[in-house]
């Protein structure tokens, strides 16, 4: 009797330490840890800027004729997939995934962040302002990306041919095992188009976010950038305007600059006063300070009386100039939306659309800080093709190592105009003749063969 | 009471057996006359044994018609006895047994950490070491002991990152792949390096499902577990001492396969030549400039003579780094061991108490050094209850030294190798680090700290110092409610903590690089943002783990029936507790510190480019808690069957997972049929002959695996918005299933006639589906390649083959342990196909080859064309055809068909050869190991690396230089231009495939016991002497470039060097 006494108590005295587990077992593992599941949550996943805000792609601009490489200098890159980029080789241009240079890689991790807060907002049933706005800023992002990545690797946008080129792949689920499959161009474009504007009415017009969270004028300034590269120019005016009325980002007056500091631009804590959202370029090796020098086309478009000549540029010991720039007070190339470039998108879709007065007064508000006063005459149009090109070339000077320069490029040579790109690499030539193949930068090798998606047309 | 039974037991007895004769008597040992509790007597030619109780008293059955018998006498720790007996017995019988110094006892009992079971009536697979075996090498820690001496168990060191200690190869791909190593009860959570290999009585390795399943979700990759010494009931005050002191040799830097400096200068003034330097020269970062293109470059600017740059380049060419490093930074290591520990016990009440110091001082003068106290009590009121207690204290105190060949840089992770440290005196010189310093010359006005580098003192000043001090505190209760059937509750209480000092102070290289970089010069004045003095990190981390576990354990004979069951709950949490923070400006006379505002940008003063000031700080909180049942059972049928089970159940608090999802069953089950105990059996060559079969599940846990997006937020906010900020962890991953792992295990064990030959053979299978692994992914998905997912199925099987015969038995005794075991494992299915051959192929470590029918870890290289007579060129073939088109072979051009393949990456066949010898009172072992089976991949040139990273190889020297080269050497030629597909090509083709087998002889171990004169004999029981060798080095090895493949992986790797040691056991 005793002996099951003892049995019966020592099996209570195990039952009740174990009845306690569910709370036991229910402890974080990791108090830094969790499952994403408030607002709070899934805004602190997009203020990581580490992942959403940095590394756009350069290889369009590293592709871009603003800038020229010595042979020394070509020839102590690194990876060899970094030369093939600077020389327009149609295979095996991106680097390792391992190096952090793999720009697909780069595209596609930010999209997977933005995918994952829609479907954790959806699953949680969160609603309201907070996550309104949050639903907004996801989608801003994703579009961001894909628009960026859909000038890289898809021809430019082309009305006649949209649906059967090869845009992006779409990927709008975080869920891993779904197989990737490219999307035509158009639907890339459909997708950026639906989610810019659902982003417009979901974003706060406050900015109170700072400039690396995406507001309303954000929104506007890319729907704006994305219709100038369609040629849709009356829809990129219009939104080119709604972004200036939803911002304060100002053009910085660069009379009131100092031409010899080493990066002239003032930031406060990386962000300079034009920036309506701040996204950072990666950083190639191509592109680095010390090795990429102005091309003598470039610098020479610059009149003595721009002030843009001495706050862009460096000149080297060797009479090369090197860019500096930046808005962000190191050297890092910005590819955020600013005030200049949407007064450039007014100015350029006015005049073709025929507002020469317009485009005119959009341009002139911008070359008033860029020059110096005492040289400043305000210009006038009284000839569509003769406003077109001189805007054009204040867009090209303006947005030098923007990650502009490229799709330009491809949306100018589409609508007839034949910039062919030359380089000149130990004694070989290279060119890249207008609205060749190779405007569709190759996809990643090895994603091509894992994923099993199809390869740009070579 | 015990009488009691055994009179019952001898009446059951004689009921079945008639006219039987009893035979009693007691066993005592030789040299005190105390009773030797638990000594087995058997009848010589019967299957009858019986073990001696407490005061050491037996009974045993004769048959009626013999007049003589032959009693063996067994006990771990003496030596056997035979007796003949004359019947009818006259009198009581007593047998003294002798204290065996030398010889290898059997262990027969087995430790699974929840029970002790004898070897026998296991069906599982057991590997145990004794005391003896462990005794044979020196050292502070336990488990690096292990590998030589132990069945089945190797280290692997041919692939990248620390060796992976392996229980029967892989049983996982990604998940923990350590054994879990279990300390008398529990596993420990603390640092394994705490445990003071003299306080550990035995080691016993669980192998198969069978053994080890009872652990459940942590079992999968084997388990060891240590058995510590405890003190005995009845026992005399023992006191007994162990001290040794081990000097180790210097390493041999001539291991480095260093680019001579003469061919490095060459390099650099044809690079030079070729403006290769310009960017880096011109660049607005300041990048460290080498000391010769410095000097070219003044030549060029015309700020030096060229006759004047010439003397001192020429100068630099008979410059070898190694040199420096060997007379200045690596000197002998000393390590010293003591420890004390005493012994004794009543009859109620046994203890153990023991004190141990080590200090260690390496062959770059960094110290180790760690106090072991500890105290195991054990009180027995009654027959029924034992209650234990017991503490065990660590203190270890950690000091870095000087700095070894990988721990200086100029640029990166590398230097020059006419790198100059010290002048002809052995005074510390200035080294160009990080930046350009004919740049950084020109900065400051002279108000600037002292930027220069001295690998040669900096040491002094950048220091760290690691205290951990760890409490282990157990209680046990075993309350016998009835006969065989005990009640028993253990805990045990570890709190670990550490506290990590690193300081750079104020005359380090990296407190005045950080200092200077942010200084600003103000109106011709330095301003200094990061405060003047010392930086100092200083971290700690608490570890409190709590076991407790309720078992019942049940053990009883029904006549021929023996049952032996345990079944219990455990549960246990760890918690760990960490912080760092940093502080500037730190002056250690007077502890003030410096501040500094985090919160902005300021210029670096060369790049100009602006960046906040490193912060350092974290905070850290985990907890891993878990709940267990377990079961395990045994019956065993006349001595002859055994069939056992084991069951378990875990739950844990894993991140993301639901409660109900947590609970993961483990199984196993397991036959052994005694076949020398049938009746049919032939009594002869093989007095013993036992066959074993087990069958189970285990798994293995990877806490960071769950199907669910989880996210980390940073211990920082945002710059930009001071919001918080979080990232992925882990991610969402709805198909991610459980890794198992099945095993079948066979096994014979066998003794033949007076144990001369006795050993087991064992064949495994194993089968692991679902395997993790990180394999290349579609990384359009934006998650990470490196994400770990379910990508294989792997089977594996092996042989593990352990012998221990007594060659010769005479006044000259010679004994061999032979382990040995083959492995081979290959991957079965692999859910992500890939046919890119540049995936299989890495050179800084060896990818899973997910290749079916192939080895998990293989190696596979580009095939060889030779180098192209005309250019030096390597050459490799495409599409058949012998080709130089590097981007295509490195690219999609070349398919996983069109490699070469080798073998697997890991050993498949290894194991030891232990030789003990004994004369008189010396002995002599000695311990071999050895690897076959297996490949590895050799370091060579890397042209972009030597360009861009300055890191060089002595394989440069032998490289083409001229048509004719190419029939003497595979090394392709210089062409100064760096293509690093061409470089990826020719690191990974096959010429660079080694053989990694190869034969080591590790110890040899010389002891001396010192015959005490009669009168001293009373108080010293016993005295030896003893000295050792141990990492002696390799006898033979299959490849010809020199190469130890042990000590392969990562660059500039140096083989441990032989240590020698002096030592002394006594015992009073």
């Amino acid at each position: 009797m005793m002996k099951n006494i003892q049995l019966i108590a020592l099996s209570i005295l195990i039952f009740s330490v174990l009845s306690g587990c569910e709370k036991f077992l229910e402890e974080k593992s990791d108090k830094s840890l969790s499952v994403p599941a408030t607002v709070e949550d899934f805004q602190a996943l997009l203020n990581s800027y580490g992942n959403l805000n940095i590394d756009f792609i350069a290889a369009g601009e590293v592709s871009s004729d603003d800038y020229y490489l010595s042979d020394a200098d070509f020839n102590s890159l690194s990876y060899e997939s970094d030369k093939r980029l600077y020389t327009w080789q149609p295979d095996y241009v991106t680097r390792p995934q391992s190096s952090a240079g793999d720009e697909w890689y780069n595209c596609y991790t930010p999209i997977y962040t933005c995918n994952s807060v829609l479907h954790g907002l959806e699953e949680n049933n969160l609603t309201g302002s907070k996550a309104d706005n949050i639903k907004g800023q996801a989608l801003f992002f994703r579009a961001a990306r894909y628009l960026d990545g859909v000038q890289i690797w898809a021809p430019a946008y082309n009305k006649q041919t949209a649906t059967t080129d090869l845009g992006m792949v779409l990927r709008l689920d975080p869920d891993m095992n779904v197989p990737s499959v490219r999307s035509s161009v158009q639907q890339t474009y459909d997708l950026i188009i639906k989610d810019l504007t659902d982003a417009v009415t979901l974003l706060s017009a406050d900015p109170s976010g700072g400039a690396t969270l995406p507001s309303k004028a954000a929104a506007y300034g890319l729907l704006s950038r994305t219709y100038l590269f369609m040629g849709e120019y009356e829809k990129a005016l219009q939104h080119a305007e709604d972004a200036l009325d939803h911002t304060n980002a100002r053009v910085i007056d660069f009379n009131t600059l100092n031409p010899n500091a080493d990066f002239p631009i003032p930031a406060v804590n990386y962000i300079s006063q034009e920036t309506i959202f701040w996204t950072n370029i990666f950083y190639a090796s191509q592109l680095d300070q010390s090795v990429a020098r102005i091309t003598p086309a470039l610098y020479n478009l610059y009149d003595d009386g721009d002030l843009r000549k001495v706050i862009y540029f460096r000149e080297n010991m060797d009479d090369s100039y090197s860019f500096k720039g930046t808005h962000i007070g190191y050297f890092g190339l910005m590819n955020s939306v600013t005030p200049g470039e949407l007064l450039l998108t007014i100015a350029e879709c006015n005049a073709r659309l025929g507002k020469l007065p317009g485009a005119a007064d959009a341009l002139n508000q911008l070359m008033i800080k860029r020059w110096k006063t005492s040289d400043f005459i305000p210009c006038t149009f009284d000839n569509k093709e003769a406003a077109l090109q001189v805007i054009l070339g204040e867009r090209r000077k303006e947005l030098v190592m923007r990650g502009l320069r490229w799709p330009d490029i491809k949306r100018l040579n589409r609508d007839g105009y034949t910039i062919a790109l030359t380089r000149t690499v130990n004694g070989q030539t290279y060119i890249l003749p207008p609205n060749d193949l190779r405007y569709a930068i190759a996809i990643p090798e090895d994603v091509i063969e894992i994923g099993g998606i199809q390869q740009n047309p070579r | 009471m015990k009488s009691f039974i055994l009179i019952i037991a001898s009446f059951t007895i004689s009921g079945w057996l008639h006219a039987q004769q009893n035979i009693t008597g007691r066993v005592l040992s030789l040299d005190k006359g105390l009773p030797v509790r638990g000594a087995s007597i058997s009848l010589q030619g019967t299957n009858l044994t019986v073990s001696a109780d407490n005061k050491g008293g037996f009974a045993i059955q004769a048959m009626a018609n013999t007049d003589t018998v032959v009693l063996v006498v067994n006990h771990m720790g003496y030596e056997p006895s035979l007796i003949m007996v004359e019947l009818p017995q006259t009198d009581t019988l007593n047998i003294f047994l002798r204290t065996s110094s030398h010889l290898l006892d059997e262990v027969t009992v087995v430790s699974t950490g929840y029970q002790k079971l004898p070897k026998e009536r296991a069906t599982g697979s057991f590997s145990t070491i004794n005391n003896e075996l462990l005794n044979q090498q020196v050292g502070t820690d336990i488990l690096s002991r292990l590998p030589v001496i132990s069945n089945s168990m190797v280290m692997d060191n041919g692939r990248a990152g620390a060796p992976q200690m392996m229980i029967r190869g892989l049983s996982t791909i990604s998940g923990p792949k350590d054994p879990l190593v279990v300390v008398d009860n529990f596993p420990y959570d603390g640092d394994i390096t705490n445990i003071n290999p003299n306080i550990v009585e035995s080691i016993t390795i669980l192998k198969d499902a069978a053994a080890s399943s009872i652990w459940g979700a942590r079992a999968a990759n084997g388990v060891i577990v240590i058995t510590t010494r405890s003190g005995r009931f009845n026992q005399p005050v023992t006191l007994s001492f162990n001290s040794n002191l081990t000097i180790g040799a210097k390493p041999d830097l001539g291991y480095i396969r260093q680019i001579p400096s003469g061919d490095y200068i060459d390099m650099e003034q044809e690079l030079f030549r070729r403006n290769f330097y310009n960017s880096q020269i011109n660049s607005s970062s300041r990048p460290v400039i080498s000391p010769v293109v410095d000097l070219l470059n003044k030549v060029r600017t015309g700020a030096l003579a060229q006759e004047r740059a010439q003397d001192q380049i020429d100068a630099l060419r008979t410059v070898d780094v190694r040199t420096q490093f060997d007379q200045y930074m690596y000197k002998p290591s000393v390590n010293q061991q003591y420890f004390l520990s005493a012994q004794g016990g009543t009859e109620k009440f046994s203890w153990t108490s023991a004190a141990g110091f080590d200090h260690n001082k390496d062959n770059l003068g960094s110290t180790y050094q760690r106090a072991n106290f500890r105290f195991l009590n054990t009180y027995r009121p009654t027959d029924r209850l034992s209650l234990t207690a017991g503490l065990y204290y660590t203190q270890t105190q950690n000091r870095s030294g000087r700095y070894g060949y990988n721990n200086v840089s100029m640029k990166g992770n590398f230097f020059v190798p006419y790198m100059q440290m010290a002048d002809a005196n052995g005074n510390a010189l200035p080294v160009a680090k990080d930046w350009n310093h004919s740049y950084i010359e020109t900065l400051g006005n002279g108000q600037l700290l002292d930027w220069n580098y001295y690998p040669l003192t900096n040491w002094e000043h950048q220091t760290s110092n690691n205290k951990v001090s760890d409490v282990l505190a157990t209680a046990a209760l075993d309350y016998r409610i009835i006969k065989g059937f005990n009640a028993i509750v253990n805990y045990q209480y570890e709190r670990q903590s550490g506290l990590n000092t690193s300081l750079a102070d104020e005359n380090s290289y990296m407190a005045r690089d950080y200092i200077n970089r942010f200084a600003q010069i103000v109106n011709g004045n330095a301003v200094f943002i990061v405060p003047k003095g010392g930086i100092l990190d200083k971290s700690d981390n608490i570890l409190e783990a709590n076991n407790l576990r309720g078992q019942l354990s049940f053990d009883n004979t029904y006549g021929r029936h023996n049952i032996t069951a345990i079944a219990g709950a455990e549960i246990r949490s760890n918690n760990s507790n960490g912080h760092q923070e940093r502080f500037y400006g730190y002056n250690q006379n007077n502890l003030s510190t410096g501040s500094v505002d985090y919160t902005k940008t300021y210029p670096n003063i060369i790049t100009r480019g602006n960046a906040y000031i490193l912060s350092n700080q974290y905070l850290s909180e985990t907890a891993t808690q878990f709940v267990s049942w377990f079961a395990n059972a045994a019956y065993t049928f006349d001595e002859r069957y055994v069939f056992s089970a084991s069951a378990r159940r875990d739950a844990s608090n894993l991140f993301g997972l639901k409660t109900n999802d947590q609970w993961n069953p483990f199984w196993s089950a397991g036959l052994a049929w005694k076949l020398s105990n049938e009746k049919f059996y032939p009594a002869g060559f093989l007095p013993y002959l036992n066959l074993r079969a087990t069958y189970g599940f285990s798994g293995n846990i990877d806490p960071a695996m769950v199907a669910v997006n989880t996210i980390t937020y940073s211990s920082e906010n945002s710059l930009f918005n001071g919001s918080p900020m979080a990232w992925f962890n882990n991610y969402y991953n709805p198909q991610l299933k459980w890794e198992t792992s099945k095993m079948l295990n066979l096994a014979i064990d066998f003794r033949t006639k007076n144990d001369r030959i006795s050993g087991s053979v064992e064949y495994y299978r194993k089968k692991g589906e679902n395997l993790f692994g990180v394999a290349p992914a579609d990384y359009t998905t934006g998650v990470p390649p490196s994400v770990v997912r379910n990508v294989a199925s792997m089977k594996g099987n092996g042989w593990d083959i352990e012998l221990r015969s007594l060659n010769i038995d005479r006044t000259f005794k010679w004994k061999t342990i032979v382990n040995f075991s083959a492995y081979q494992d290959k991957v079965m299915e692999y859910l992500i196909t890939r046919t890119r051959a540049a995936l299989y192929i890495s050179t800084s470590d060896v990818p899973i080859s997910g290749i079916e029918g192939k080895p998990v870890y293989a190696i596979y290289a580009y095939k060889w064309a030779g180098l192209d007579p005309n250019t030096g060129e390597a050459q490799g073939y495409l599409n058949g055809e012998v080709s130089k088109d590097y981007t295509a072979i490195t690219g999609t051009g070349t398919k996983v068909d069109d490699l070469q393949y080798f073998g697997s990456a890991v050993p498949t066949r290894f194991g030891s050869l232990i030789n003990t010898v004994l004369y008189k009172n010396i002995s002599l072992q000695a311990g071999i190991s050895f690897k076959f089976g297996y490949w590895f991949r050799r370091n060579s040139i890397n042209y972009t690396d030597l360009f861009n990273s300055w890191r060089g190889h002595s394989d440069y020297a032998l490289r083409w230089q001229k048509p004719g080269d190419e029939l003497n050497t595979n090394v392709p030629v210089n062409l100064y231009t760096a293509n690093s597909n061409r470089d990826a090509f020719y690191t990974g083709s096959s010429v660079l495939v080694e053989k990694g087998d190869h034969i080591r002889l590790q110890y040899i171990n010389l002891g001396y016991d010192v015959k005490m004169p009669g009168t001293v004999k009373s108080t010293i029981k016993g005295l030896q002497i003893y000295c050792n060798i141990n990492n002696i080095g390799l006898l033979w090895r299959a490849n010809k470039a020199g190469i130890d493949p042990d000590f392969n992986t990562g660059t500039n790797n140096l083989i441990a060097p032989a240590d020698y040691s002096l030592g002394v056991r006594a015992k009073f």
